[in-house]
């Protein structure tokens, strides 16, 4: 893959600037915007069923589930994303003045996958994600089959462990909430045909 | 949703599946009915590649029981019902054999595979999900042509420990087979893009 024309760089600052005037949300890895993905209508549904479900959990406790309009920013990589769901539990680090929502410092960050972000997902965001001390836990929802993916951080290391199945009850022991995958996929229908799994190229 | 396949490519058995591979002079995968041609790789990974087989036969001579094997090597992923080319493989004891065929495996120990871009979803996503599905499969280990970088996965159980290597001066240690693979070697000769690539995805729209 070669980029032949790449866009200007920009700044974090001129990367806010712009966002806050802007109509679609757009994420920024060290110097380039991207345009986030649009959401379908089961990924919507689960996000919904996600932050409330952990909302309710978290009722009177020290974290927060905070919905995809919260950035998140990762001074090591210079990249601000939109987790589609981040769990907030010590006293907010914001990114300059705190007027915009970037906080650098959330225990859980979650994402929703699908065909096109999964690839991201799994990796350089991942990856990304993996610079911030404070986080505990990441996790990967799947919206074509009702599957969660937790990886916990160990030291050096992260431990995965993988919910299958609507009776499953998935854990996320860095906030000592469970939750059912059944309340997770509410109403969500399932495509019947598995999406195309595979590539053609190395 | 994304795309959704209008037409459905035709259905083949396993036993038609190995039929064609053996005549064909394009490797294919084969999951569940359906058959995927593979491309040729690029010099990167060709490099990484010829680096890590060298370097698993190496150090597996000495510690005796286990043998690596090529990417020509088939395994057979009998829940997924798919047959798959791992870009490396390592399997320990004596070979398992799918229906006594010898180029198709079922119980490797280590399986490998060097990421592409057009590859990696599946490879981190929907393969790593087939893969572990093997009961013998200790390790499997994500390579980065990009920059020196070697993921490992490592089963515990009913869980996964996940590690990673960044760096060429970081050794990845795959203790189910007992070798250390030094990322300076295994990246020998591979020349990197520039630093300046940005990591972002490219810039056309995507749903969600």
């Amino acid at each position: 893959m070669t980029a032949l024309t790449l866009p200007p760089k920009l700044t974090p600052q001129q990367y806010i600037e712009q966002e806050e005037l802007a109509a679609q949300k757009s994420e920024y890895w060290n110097g380039y915007v991207r345009e986030r993905a649009i959401s379908s209508y089961p990924h919507l549904l689960i996000s919904s069923n996600l932050v409330g479900e952990l909302s309710s959990r978290l009722k009177g406790r020290a974290c927060e589930a905070m919905p995809s309009d919260l950035r998140i920013w990762m001074p090591a990589v210079a990249n601000f994303f939109y987790p589609d769901c981040s769990v907030i539990c010590e006293v907010p680090r914001f990114w300059g003045s705190g007027r915009t929502a970037v906080v650098e410092n959330p225990t859980v960050v979650i994402e929703i996958y699908s065909d096109s972000t999964e690839k991201y997902d799994r990796g350089a965001k991942f990856h990304s994600y993996q610079t911030i001390p404070e986080l505990r836990q990441y996790v990967l929802i799947s919206q074509s089959q009702s599957m969660v993916e937790v990886f916990t951080r160990d030291g050096d290391r992260w431990v995965l462990r993988t919910f299958r199945g609507l009776d499953s009850v998935a854990e996320f022991e860095s906030i000592e909430v469970q939750l059912p995958l059944r309340e997770l996929y509410d109403r969500v229908e399932f495509p019947q045909e598995p999406e195309d799994r595979r590539a053609v190229t190395e | 949703m994304g795309a959704t396949a209008l037409t459905l490519p035709p259905r083949y058995t396993p036993e038609q599946y190995l039929e064609l591979e053996e005549r064909s002079e394009v490797r294919s995968e084969y999951l569940d009915g359906y058959i995927y041609a593979m491309s040729g790789a690029a010099l990167p990974h060709v490099q990484i590649q010829v680096n890590l087989i060298h370097l698993l036969v190496r150090d597996l001579r000495s510690a005796g029981v286990c043998r690596a094997m090529s990417s020509e090597m088939k395994i057979w992923l009998s829940r997924q019902n798919a047959f798959v080319y791992p870009d490396a493989s390592v399997y320990c004891g004596s070979p398992r054999f799918y229906r006594n065929r010898t180029d198709v495996i079922e119980n490797p120990s280590v399986v490998f595979e060097i990421l592409s871009d057009s590859t990696e979803k599946y490879d981190r996503g929907h393969k790593f999900h087939a893969y572990q599905t093997l009961p013998e499969l200790k390790q499997y280990v994500l390579i980065s042509q990009h920059t020196a970088m070697v993921e490992v996965f490592t089963k515990d159980v009913d869980r996964w420990i996940f590690r990673t290597f960044d760096g060429l001066e970081s050794v990845a240690e795959l203790d189910a087979i007992g070798v250390r693979i030094q990322l300076s070697e295994l990246y020998e000769y591979v020349e990197f893009p520039p630093a300046a690539l940005p990591t972002a995805p490219d810039h056309t729209p995507t749903t969600e």
